[in-house]
């Protein structure tokens, strides 16, 4: 049947209304006000950035989904554009491009999905490291690496290291020991690489090949193999989203109490392949 | 006529609605194993549904609260409930915790054993451990050495009660984050294998 254009907007526009959510977690926090709790807060919250990925895809079993089951009864008050509606952080002002991206990733002929073991995303650790009593901040880029249905975090890039170049033994290259940074490791800030960044270590446990052989990759090795340097946390992770054909977006930690909280997009931005390429190469620097 | 197809649109809203829940598309073969994937698949045949693990998770990090709440109200080193608070990590001397204070937010990380052991110094005489709700469980991801990782997240409240010194009063709201490991074992016979989940590092997001 085709409507007349005034009733096509009239039908348009009573449809819009009855579709149109506000852009905050809000909309995902419409459940019998238990926002307003700590409970809600916690069930809201985008507590790791394995949630954000199961949010962006609107699994079906997503915590989230579960506890709107088992508060309400239902979950059906969820779908996917407003999970995604509700990852981005209501902090920021939002081009009109969130919709365009949104529309991207749920278009029915090629719907975007993430997954942990994508090659396409990074983890951006600033990682404070000691030496002598004082603190150096040394950022250092994570991807995934799969192999055998095994996946685990790799060091893919060193950034900025003021380190210097001289006062400091000679790289030893070690065999590699088997160990790694296990896929869990960005859940506790990487707090592992205490235990693998120390003398005695094999670059090959931990670092992309192309790091290894990089200057910045075996300035920071050096002086972790002397051991005057040491791991002593990570202040704070942003990761980075490439998957997406056009889109390039970040993910990063917001503190609060509020029904909008932990893991959100923090910036989003459309892009051509070339321009990806560049951003990609920024975040691996060696 | 107008008001026909008013009415109509205003039937149809609901239908409508729902047809946007649903979003039905064709899956990526990865989507599908996910969606459908909530059976995790260890080797030896076995398999555990994400809810199985999820109760198995929450088994271990209950039986940990019980042990940092008698930790923390003894009043000596209580060595044999830091041994089998040290066994939920199956025995690993690298396993570490994280904590931050109020009045100190710069990280400080500690072995499991030695976070333990100096529970006692804390002298209350009465602790409570809450949880707030269902903790969140991740998927679990297979690891180089043939164990499978995730993570369980969950929100603790801590009120720890000294008496005698003006009724002082210790309490924050921290939401942990803990590394899990599950292993998976075999019979001395190979015959038979069984899995079991172990904790590991410990965090703390200050929120």
């Amino acid at each position: 049947m085709t409507l007349p254009a005034a009733n096509r907007n009239l039908l348009t526009t009573m449809l819009c209304c009855s579709m149109v959510v506000p852009l905050y977690g809000q909309t995902v926090g419409n459940m019998g006000g238990i926002g307003h709790t700590n409970e809600g807060t916690f069930m809201y919250r985008v507590k790791l950035i394995d949630e954000f990925i199961e949010r962006f895809n609107d699994e079906q079993q997503s915590y989230i989904r579960q506890q709107a089951k088992a508060i309400t009864g239902t979950d059906s008050m969820l779908n996917r554009r407003r999970m995604l509606r509700a990852l981005f952080y209501k902090g920021t002002t939002w081009p009109p491009d969130t919709a365009k991206f949104i529309d991207a990733v749920c278009q029915p002929a090629n719907e975007q999905w993430l997954h942990f073991d994508d090659t396409g995303w990074y983890a951006v650790a600033n990682c404070v490291f000691k030496r002598g009593g004082k603190e150096i901040t040394i950022p250092l880029t994570l991807r995934v690496h799969t192999h055998n249905d095994a996946s685990w975090w790799m060091i893919a890039g060193v950034g900025n290291n003021t380190l210097p170049a001289t006062g400091c033994p000679a790289y030893v290259a070690t065999a590699a020991r088997g160990r790694f940074i296990p896929a869990s490791a960005h859940g506790t800030n990487y707090v592992v690489l205490s235990q693998l960044l120390q003398p005695g270590m094999s670059m090959e446990d931990v670092m992309d090949t192309e790091v290894i052989n990089s200057a910045s990759g075996q300035l920071l090795a050096r002086w972790l193999q002397s051991g005057t340097v040491r791991f002593a946390y990570a202040s704070s992770i942003q990761y980075h989203f490439f998957q997406v054909p056009g889109w390039y977006f970040t993910v990063a930690h917001q503190k609060g109490s509020g029904t909008q909280s932990g893991w959100l997009i923090s910036s989003l931005k459309a892009v051509t392949e070339p321009e990806k390429i560049q951003l990609q190469r920024s975040l691996l620097p060696r | 006529m107008k008001s026909a197809i008013l009415y109509i649109s205003l039937l149809a809203l609901p239908l409508l609605s729902a047809a946007q829940n649903k979003e039905t598309v064709t899956a990526t073969p990865k989507q599908t194993k996910v969606r459908q994937g909530e059976v995790f698949q260890f080797p030896d045949n076995i398999k555990l549904s994400k809810n199985e693990l999820n109760e198995r998770v929450m088994a271990k990090t209950e039986e940990l609260t019980r042990y940092i709440k008698e930790l923390a109200e003894s009043n000596g080193t209580d060595a044999a409930t830091v041994d089998a608070a040290m066994k939920l990590f199956n025995n690993n001397e690298y396993a570490t915790v994280t904590v931050t204070s109020k009045k100190d937010k710069t990280p400080l990380t500690v072995p499991v054993r030695t976070y333990l052991k100096r529970l006692n110094r804390l002298k209350y005489n009465k602790v409570q451990i809450t949880w707030y709700n269902a903790q969140y469980v991740s998927n679990f991801t297979r690891q180089p050495d043939g164990n499978y990782v995730g993570l369980v997240a969950f929100e603790q409240e801590f009120t720890g009660v000294r008496n005698g010194e003006a009724n002082y009063t210790y309490h924050d709201v921290t939401e942990k984050h803990v590394e899990v490991t599950v292993k998976v074992w075999k019979a001395t016979d190979k015959k038979n294998a069984w899995v079991e989940v172990f904790l590991g590092n410990i965090g703390v997001t200050e929120q």
